[in-house]
């Protein structure tokens, strides 16, 4: 079976026309990964026996076909910023190097209610701090269409594992299009959803007002069966909103005749490779024929859309991340320590890695007395201008059509020593954090060998018509359906 | 809410970050930065925060901080007794037990 290409609509009916059991299936993914692994790096921790023990399990309600969904006995991995019980969690951090979680997410524990097989856990930047993986204090990941280049990030082992096939889907974050840049980096559908969608509760919280948990698929209709089965209300966490969930899948298929996609002037202005906006153009090309009506919008703030998400980003960090101190968990530097300061002192100078103290810092500065309103108080205000372009923008469109990434994945060491550089790759991606909105990551093109991606960004909780546009798009592109040759 | 800086309030046109501040906000945040690296922070520290000034330009006069609109009511909910995170699954992330106890070194310095 080529597990490149295999997608969960396709497991799920091999499991329940008893063609391959889901024992046989999560044999052969980790056949796969301890063969292919080695090279892309992408898992950190391999979760073998308690996968095994699932699958019996999820054999065993398949055989008396009760209980039965989509992702029951689908092998999944999973973006290392979760916690699961038992099974060690880093957050890509030396400081959770030795964690073990004695509770799940609520997105774990939904997975596993539907009898998902979690495979693994995969590498990220530190606690989702950068754009290429290159900041986890563990080790590089590479990408599977050319191993000199990153796989973006953070959710980059998310994103290289499920391009291998070294599990059906994956399931991410996105704090700042930690989603969605490795999706297009690595030629998979990811998506962003509307903040307080899916549940954060035990997700290592990165910046509390912008994460998102979200899927990272082959194609748009397993994203939307996958986010069908993660949303809701969750009483654990106050943010998620009591919306009840559509049958995603279902809106698939529909017309998007008359629908309204805005091309951002701004984001074109930016500046991005050739290649890069051929695709752009191309796909542009593509909604017009199937019936959708091009209308170029305005997004006024789009430039500062960057200093706001990293200046609240810093704040927000700062303050999630004193949570570390060595005392109750997480690494603890005891050796030759006179007081409890020093031991606080030591862990964190230790446990943190440099981008992560970089981004606590300005947290910290930025916060600081006297610079608060200047910086932090400045910066949610002109978010406030950002939400507000947007809502008028969506007054005059449906959807909005923008790039993800400026360049395809760039080469590993590429941007590590300039870290303003590796923040501007983020641009096109940051704006949708802040605001609150929803977006949907599509492979659209090739630029030399390597993916390119967009993006569909939708009003709140516009998740189907995202999943609507983007699978119309699918059904007349085969982009996401080619390989990488690994 | 007014733009107008209040008093003590420093603006972008401030000097940016030296040596000094980066090491005392190390300080703050409990971490030891070696000479170097505190070098290296007030350079990029500058640079970042220098290119974050464009948000200067931008007129919010009369823009309510998005931290500060009321976007949720209050979320609450019944206060039932539901099973706990039990004793030894806590302890077993602690790096020093003494008894029922979490141990730390001195918290006040007996030198």
């Amino acid at each position: 079976m080529d597990l490149k290409k295999l997608t969960i609509q396709q497991a799920h009916e091999l499991l329940i026309t008893k063609k391959i059991s889901s024992f046989e299936l999560t044999t052969e993914y980790l056949t796969r990964i301890k063969e292919i692994d080695p090279i892309i790096n992408s898992y950190l921790t391999l979760n073998e026996e308690l996968a095994i023990s699932a699958a019996k399990k999820a054999d065993e309600r398949i055989a008396k076909a009760t209980n039965i969904t989509p992702l029951t006995g689908v092998p999944y991995s999973l973006k290392d910023c979760f916690s699961t019980r038992n099974v060690r969690t880093t957050c890509g951090s030396k400081i959770l190097e030795n964690y073990f979680p004695c509770y799940s997410a609520s997105v774990v524990n939904k997975l596993e209610s539907h009898g998902a097989i979690l495979l693994g856990k995969q590498n990220m930047d530190e606690f989702g701090m950068g754009s290429s993986c290159e900041n986890s204090a563990f080790f590089n990941t590479r990408n599977p269409w050319d191993l000199d280049r990153v796989p973006g990030g953070s959710s980059g082992g998310s994103a290289a594992g499920v391009s291998a096939g070294l599990s059906v889907f994956s399931i991410g974050e996105d704090t700042g299009g930690s989603i969605r840049m490795p999706a297009g980096f690595c030629n998979l559908v990811g998506l962003k959803p509307t903040y307080g969608r899916v549940s954060r509760y035990g997700h290592i919280a990165l910046v509390s007002s912008f994460d998102c948990v979200g899927p990272m698929t082959r194609d748009v209709y397993d994203c939307a069966l996958v986010l069908e089965h993660i949303a809701g209300k969750d009483p654990l966490d106050g943010t998620s909103l009591p919306d009840p969930t559509p049958s995603y899948p279902r809106s698939l298929g529909s017309s998007v005749k008359g629908m309204r996609l805005g091309i951002p002037k701004e984001y074109f202005e930016l500046g991005m490779d050739q290649d890069v906006e051929k695709s752009i153009q191309d796909a542009i090309k593509v909604f017009k024929k199937i019936g959708m009506e091009i209308v170029e919008i305005s997004l006024p703030n789009t430039q500062a859309a960057l200093p706001v998400y990293y200046l609240i980003l810093f704040a927000e960090a700062s303050a999630n991340l004193a949570r570390f101190d060595g005392i109750r968990f997480g690494r603890s530097s005891r050796k030759d320590v006179d007081n409890v300061m020093d031991l606080i002192v030591k862990s964190r100078s230790e446990g943190f890695g440099e981008e992560v103290k970089r981004r606590i810092m300005l947290g910290t500065y930025v916060l600081s007395s006297g610079y608060y309103d200047a910086y932090y108080l400045k910066a949610q205000k002109v978010r406030s201008l950002i939400i507000e372009d947007f809502q008028s923008a969506f007054g005059n469109c449906d959807l909005i059509l923008a790039p993800i990434n400026p360049s395809k994945a760039f080469k590993i060491g590429e941007k590590t020593k300039d870290p303003l550089q590796m923040y501007l790759s983020d641009i096109f991606v940051v704006a949708t954090n802040p605001a609150g909105i929803p977006s949907l990551a599509i492979p659209c093109g090739f630029d030399d060998g390597m993916p390119v991606g967009m993006q569909l960004i939708g009003n709140h909780l516009r998740e189907e018509s995202l999943f609507q546009a983007g699978h119309a798009y699918q059904l007349e592109t085969d982009w996401h359906e080619r390989q990488p040759p690994i | 809410m007014s733009d107008q800086p209040v008093n003590q309030t420093k603006s972008f046109n401030d000097p940016l970050l030296d040596h000094e501040i980066v090491r005392n906000i190390a300080k703050l945040i409990h971490i030891d930065l070696g000479d170097d690296l505190a070098d290296i922070y007030a350079h990029q520290f500058s640079e970042i925060i220098g290119f974050f000034q464009l948000l200067e330009k931008i007129d919010t006069s009369n823009v309510i901080p998005a931290n500060e609109k009321s976007i949720m009511n209050s979320v609450t909910r019944d206060d039932v007794i539901t099973p706990s995170i039990k004793q030894e699954d806590f302890f077993k992330n602690v790096p020093e037990i003494e008894r029922h106890f979490v141990k730390i070194p001195n918290v006040f310095d007996e030198r």
